[in-house]
């Protein structure tokens, strides 16, 4: 893109140059003629400015394209006038990526630069997960008396990817609902297993390992010990990427969203440890689908999808949402014994409405919800009210729910769970 | 996340102090002229100063006015024609720097170093206005010797027209 126009600021010198003259002609005064002739000089000087010819190399480098977040990266900016003529005035305004913050010094360059010469700026922005591609350079360069300018984008390819390692800082209860593998929920079929269920009469080709040898002892009757068998769950964990999630408590605070896909990759790993099948889901205008799967590879998948997938970028979506159509190609996709976690700060009901569909469907659901809401003002704190009744209509219809505020997922958990019935 | 540091839109730190030293020696030169011109001059700089805290362009402008009209009084007033070169010089020169501080802290904000971008604005500003007072004030010293007011007003309309016919 390419203009070059007036900037107007010199409009109005031609008319004091003829008020002066004028002047000078009734009053047959020299001195405001001498003032009208010094105008018209500089009138000269405005009138053979020409648009600049813009031909400059813009490079940028970053001091590390694969830093983890919260990392500072200083970003250097160069630019070199490769043209023939000397810019006399320079502005140059560097295309952040829009989730980045530039932290100190503007990403901004203000310079006057002779052919061949190169201004330098160098700025820090602040990793955060994603995978973040600058934006075009936007360069005004003005003739020295400012009377005309020329604006001009020039696109250098930039990249910077933050992936940052799944952690499980948190261990994340499920509910009861499981597949046919051996894993970690406890369940209440009765079978082999660490925690003892009950005992029942013996019968023919129970393992003998299981009999009751006390009983058999004291009344001479055969008996066999059950225990609750412990199996693997397959769980997808669905995040609430809608533009509504899309808020926080403060204009330069993390996002709803960003929180939930942190919740997402902490339970993600926490559960692939313990043997359970995971998936992952975006409920959002940017589709995103994870098989529910284990082990090595799957895990590295879903590092990579939760960082830099577009359905988890930190700036909110701009495509238009169905969300009746999501949740129905979220409910085929779902295998009946697929358990829910879905992270959403539940801003509005439609959250709430997803969550009981899924629950009625028999995926058992716990609603992971970062909180979003302050008390600073009348209207927030109806919003944290209504949030409030959003929480407990869900506790009511069954469904488990992580209230979490500003403190690690852990603690929220830890809460949460002690308000469980098992 | 951290917090963002937004940029302040504002006139820039070196360009209203170059444009008010430039306003303040303007004001110094008319003092040498009449005593209104250096009120006028007093106030153009008192409303410039104001422009560039309140960062109003039409502010900018009023002040530009109010020089002229200072230097129109001394010019009237008769005394000191290199006193209101001077004047003119440094009226102008404060107008456009204030001008263009405005703008480049549109741009890209007070917090961006722009020393040398307006210093160099500055300096082209100033070596332009310099000859062109030089030229003057060597045709005012030359035609001095009495000629008709007529020649030299259709002189000047001459270099207005020529001024005019160059093109872009």
């Amino acid at each position: 893109m390419t203009l070059g126009f007036d900037t107007a600021r010199w409009t109005g010198l031609e008319g004091l140059v003829l008020v002066a003259a004028a002047v000078g002609v009734f009053t047959r005064e020299p001195a405001p003629l001498l003032l009208a002739g010094l105008g018209v000089v500089f009138l000269g000087y405005i009138r053979i400015a020409a648009v600049p010819d813009v031909n400059l190399a813009v490079e940028r480098e970053l001091s590390d394209t694969t830093p983890d977040a919260d990392d500072d990266v200083e970003v250097t900016l160069t630019v070199t006038n490769e043209g023939t003529r000397t810019l006399f005035d320079l502005r140059v305004v560097d295309g952040v990526p829009p989730a980045l913050a530039v932290s100190g010094d503007p990403a901004r360059l203000g310079t006057a630069l002779r052919p061949g010469a190169t201004a330098t700026t160098t700025y820090t922005v602040t990793a955060i997960r994603g995978e973040h591609t600058w934006g075009e350079t936007v360069v005004v360069a003005r003739d020295p008396s400012g009377a005309v300018e020329r604006r001009e984008t020039i696109h250098t390819e930039t990249t910077m990817r933050c992936e940052p390692e799944l952690a499980a800082t948190a261990d994340l209860p499920l509910r009861g609902l499981t597949s046919k593998y051996a894993g970690r929920v406890e369940t209440d079929v009765s079978g082999a297993g660490l925690e003892f269920a009950s005992i029942r009469e013996y019968r023919h080709g129970d393992p003998i390992r299981r009999i009751d040898w006390n009983r058999r002892a004291r009344t001479g009757e055969l008996a066999t010990v059950q225990f609750r068998e412990e199996r693997a769950a397959t769980v997808v964990l669905v995040v609430d990427t809608r533009s509504d999630a899309h808020v926080a408590p403060e204009s330069d605070a993390e996002t709803a969203v960003e929180r939930s896909v942190d919740a997402a990759s902490i339970a993600f790993s926490a559960l692939l440890d313990s043997g359970d099948r995971v998936g992952v889901a975006g409920f959002g205008p940017n589709e995103c689908w994870l098989e529910p799967s284990s082990g090595a590879d799957h895990r590295a998948r879903a590092r990579r999808l939760f960082a830099t997938h577009p359905a988890f970028a930190p700036t909110p979506p701009k495509e238009a949402f169905f969300p009746a159509i999501a949740v129905k190609r979220l409910r085929r996709r779902l295998s009946s014994d697929a358990q829910v976690i879905f992270c959403s700060p539940l801003t509005d009901d439609y959250a709430v409405s997803v969550a009981r569909r899924l629950e009625a469907y028999g995926h058992a659901v716990t609603v992971v919800s970062p909180d979003p809401t302050v008390t600073r003002t009348i209207g927030a704190r109806l919003a944290r009210l209504e949030r409030d009744l959003r929480l407990r209509e869900l506790r009511r219809s069954g469904i488990r729910v992580v209230d979490w505020r500003a403190e690690p997922l852990a603690v929220a958990l830890a809460r949460a769970e002690s308000g469980w019935s098992q | 996340m951290v917090a963002v540091s937004e940029i302040t839109r504002r006139p820039t730190r070196s360009g209203a102090a170059i444009a008010l030293s430039a306003a303040g020696l303007a004001t110094l030169a008319l003092a040498f002229t009449t005593a209104t011109a250096a009120v006028g001059g007093l106030v153009g700089t008192l409303v410039i100063a104001a422009g560039l805290t309140r960062g109003s362009r039409r502010t900018l402008d009023a002040a530009g006015g109010v020089f002229f009209l200072a230097l129109l009084f001394a010019g009237l007033g008769g005394v000191g024609t290199e006193a209101l070169l001077l004047a003119a010089v440094a009226s102008i020169l404060a107008w456009d720097v204030a001008e263009n501080a405005l703008s480049v802290g549109e741009h890209l904000g007070r917090e961006t170093d722009t020393t040398r971008l307006e210093i160099v604005h500055a300096a082209t500003t100033l070596v332009v206005l310099t000859v062109g007072a030089g030229v003057v004030y060597a045709i005012w010293a030359v035609a001095s010797g009495g000629q008709p007011i007529a020649a030299v007003v259709l002189l000047l309309v001459g270099a207005i027209a020529l001024v005019a016919a160059v093109r872009r």
